[in-house]
């Protein structure tokens, strides 16, 4: 009786929902109201921290079902939902891939009999192509996220929720979970929380815009709501997607704008090229700070990750380290840091052997940034945390001061001194971590994909810091993904893959090999693909 | 835990962990170090022929207990009290009370350890849940979260790893005085906790999310069943205690 009093009860939704967690002062939602329809497909867009997953939570159910919040409004939501979240390892609880979707079944109270064909039915839609007993820990970051659909699926959801499904893969394992969004798109009632948009646009009818403070600042169809909120998006950090709602053929289009500023930036890249050539043809003279002969590296299980690889860095280069998960690149940091020891061959330090340094020696010329920049946390305040190794080799208390406080002005830290390091947001973490090796001017900087997970506006300021310090003089090894970074600041690139060092040279050089691009699992920056199709095109009006 | 193909490894978990305990029980009875040493016998010798573990596994995997029985029975042997010396070396007064105590003692813990070994190398972790569940009425609510700890064991370690790394780079271990030390120690845990929770946290509320409510509202695809094994498993297991009884009688 209740139904006269609602013009309409919204297949998915909310109305005045405002939630607050216990150890916040703000509240993580406002008065939120939203409507999503039937086979709709919704993506939340924000910075971080302004209530996207805790939308998603309270839509789901799992607020205040499964975490304790404070919570007023109401909600409306078929029986069955499924969500994704963002670690891959966290979602499971089984040891083997049909154990685990059984497990699905097992709670919705499916009759054992008809669990086997059930299983292998959802292994083919979500085409996790595996055996059945194959075991959970064995499985690529991508497909223990088609697994978790899978999972999903098997509960025979009316929506579905994916909170930062990618936020954790390497491009290769993103495009397989974005691959089956977009199949989904259309079937079922999507709600998506995502940051790398490439590939996912396609897979959304409607944009929520979320501002700070918990609230909706824009809807809309996701071209007008790009466009109409840019500097918004621009503002909060947001990344956006590199050529969507542009196609290829419309771009390729003469006079096309996009196409215009994609010049520039390939003559830029072209100008800079032709720089660093230069710089590397002045360097090849010097003495080489760090040198990698005949190296070889065998896990104890006998696996091994790379072998035969010889490598020179000399002061002064930025050096990208690049390839699929699973190549070694964080192996290859360690093993030059002195983390992990070669099993063949050496590693030489200003020409001596790294293994002859004491770690204090080494580690006042050598900064190590980790992937999880939590690791490397050792004080209790984000000030203590940046002083720590000033302390440590006793330089005087002013000189301390001096330069922490350099570092935190820098890194905007300065307002977060008294706090401690692990209450920070991601951003902040990330930061911190990087202003904290800094503080010893090291000659050599290892960084681990510091730019992971990053959003647009963290990664930029940080991508600044380092250009500076390299400017400096500072030498940069650096593990990354994105080769837009690699095309835009790296002096140098190896391309680790098959085992082995598969390609050592200047960014440009790389870029124009895309078979080998391909071979290793690489993208192609945007403006190197669009010089690339654009002559492509040419050659092929010729011939015609 | 690991699983080998044979027969031990098809008897039903919850079971072979009750006959287990039986026989560690008997050899808290047994006094003298013959009777022991005997009884240790059994589940080496089944370890190596029904239990199919291969000798140089097995080998390996004792390996480390054996110092643990060498140090166990001279520390009895050599201190323990007692009139009838049979050899004396320097300070050290072996006598035949002591030296029967320390073997009993070092063949026992020995055998508990042949007995843990011979169940986890032939024991499914998931089976064992899944039985404790079906045949002994563990909560399920209990057994999944064991089962969701377990996938986490391997990744702890990584994880450690990587945090001793990053304090290495940093010089916590530099910082001065025993204080320094322990605090060093001490740092090593806070980023592990932190991701040890968080990832807890994460995965009850992705199992919840999956309609798992911790109670017997299940149905189950796998079940371990009581078979016609277990029997005989038993009758091994009684068959070799009641040849030990007749041979010390």
């Amino acid at each position: 009786m209740n139904h006269t009093h609602l013009n309409k009860t919204p297949f998915l939704g909310c109305e005045g929902v405002s939630v607050q967690f216990f150890d916040r002062e703000t509240p993580a939602l406002s008065e939120m109201s939203v409507s999503i329809e039937e086979k709709e497909s919704v993506l939340l867009l924000g910075p971080s921290g302004s209530g996207k997953s805790t939308l998603a939570l309270v839509l789901s159910g799992i607020i205040p079902r499964s975490v304790d919040a404070w919570m007023k409004g109401t909600v409306y939501r078929p029986d069955r939902v499924g969500v994704m979240f963002q670690d891959p390892d966290a979602q499971f609880c089984m040891m083997t891939v049909e154990d685990e979707i059984a497990f699905s079944l097992e709670n919705r109270m499916v009759p054992p009999a008809e669990m086997r064909g059930r299983i292998e039915a959802l292994m083919k839609e979500v085409r996790l192509d595996v055996p059945l007993c194959r075991r959970i820990n064995e499985l690529s970051g991508g497909l223990k996220q088609r697994l978790a659909l899978a999972c999903l699926l098997a509960l025979e959801p009316d929506v579905l929720f994916f909170d930062e499904p990618t936020a954790q893969l390497d491009p290769e394992n993103t495009r397989y979970v974005l691959e089956d969004i977009r199949r989904l798109h259309g079937k079922k009632t999507l709600v998506l929380i995502e940051h790398k948009l490439d590939g996912a646009m396609e897979a959304v009818d409607r944009v929520l815009l979320f501002g700070s403070q918990g609230r909706i600042e824009g809807e809309g169809r996701p071209e007008d709501v790009l466009r109409d909120h840019a500097d918004a998006i621009k503002r909060y950090g947001i990344w956006t997607p590199r050529l969507w709602p542009v196609t290829w053929p419309e771009l390729l289009l003469p006079g096309h704008e996009l196409g215009a500023s994609l010049t520039q930036q390939a003559a830029r890249f072209e100008q800079r090229a032709v720089e660093t050539q230069m710089e590397q043809a002045v360097r090849k003279a010097d003495a080489p700070l760090l040198a990698v002969q005949g190296g070889g590296l065998t896990y104890r299980s006998g696996l091994r990750v790379w072998s035969d690889v010889d490598v020179e860095v000399r002061p002064g280069e930025w050096v990208a380290v690049v390839g699929a998960n699973g190549a070694g690149k964080s192996t290859f940091l360690k093993a030059v840091g002195g983390l992990h020891e070669l099993t063949e061959g050496k590693v030489l330090w200003k020409k001596k052997e790294l293994k002859s340094y004491k770690s204090e020696a080494l580690y006042d010329a050598v900064g190590f940034v980790f992937q999880n920049p939590e690791h490397q946390f050792i004080a209790d305040t984000v000030y203590e945390e940046v002083a720590f190794g000033g302390k440590l080799a006793g330089w005087p208390q002013e000189q301390v001061q001096a330069e922490t406080e350099r570092l935190l002005v820098d890194f905007r830290l300065e307002e977060l001194r008294g706090k401690n390091p692990f209450t920070l947001s991601q951003g902040q973490k990330r930061r911190l971590s990087v202003a904290g090796m800094l503080l010893k001017n090291q000659e050599l900087l290892l960084l681990d994909e510091p730019t992971f997970g990053q959003d647009a506006a963290t990664t930029e300021e940080l991508l600044q810091r380092l250009a500076e310090r390299n400017g400096q003089g500072t030498t940069i090894l650096m593990a990354t993904h994105d080769m837009e970074i690699v095309a835009a600041y790296a002096t140098r690139v190896l391309v680790f893959a098959e085992g082995g060092l598969l390609f050592d040279g200047q960014p440009q050089e790389l870029f124009a090999r895309p078979d080998l691009l391909r071979h290793a699992s690489l993208n192609e920056p945007l403006a190197y693909e669009y010089k690339r199709r654009v002559r492509e095109r040419e050659e092929g009006a010729v011939h015609v | 835990m690991s699983e080998t193909d044979s027969l031990v490894s098809r008897v039903n978990p919850s079971i072979k962990l009750f006959l287990h305990l039986i026989a560690m029980l008997l050899l808290i009875v047994a006094k003298d170090p013959v009777t022991t040493l005997y009884l240790l016998a059994i589940p080496v010798l089944l370890s190596l022929t029904v239990a199919r573990i291969p000798l140089k596994r097995f080998l390996v995997r004792i390996a480390p207990f054996l110092v643990l029985l060498a140090t166990t029975t001279w520390m009895l042997a050599a201190y323990g009290k007692g009139t009838t010396v049979v050899y004396e070396l320097g300070w050290f007064r072996f006598t035949e009370e002591g030296l029967s105590n320390g073997l009993n003692i070092g063949f026992r813990t020995m055998a508990f350890v042949s007995y843990g070994l011979l169940f986890t190398e032939t024991t499914d972790v998931t089976k064992l849940v899944l039985s404790l569940m079906q045949q002994c009425k563990l909560p399920p609510k209990i057994a999944y979260a064991m089962l969701a700890a377990f996938r986490f064991l391997p990744m702890f370690k990584e994880e450690y790893e990587q945090v001793k790394a990053a304090h290495r780079v940093r010089g916590v271990a530099r910082v001065p005085g025993i204080r320094g030390k322990v605090q060093a120690v001490l740092r090593y845990t806070v980023p592990l906790l932190a991701q040890g929770i968080r990832k807890a946290e994460r995965v009850a509320v992705a199992l919840e999310a999956r309609g798992f409510d911790g109670s017997w509202n299940r149905t189950f695809y796998r079940t371990v069943p009581i078979t016609w094994r277990d029997g005989v498993y038993l009758v091994i297991l009684a068959v070799l205690h009641v040849g030990v009884w007749v041979l010390v009688k």
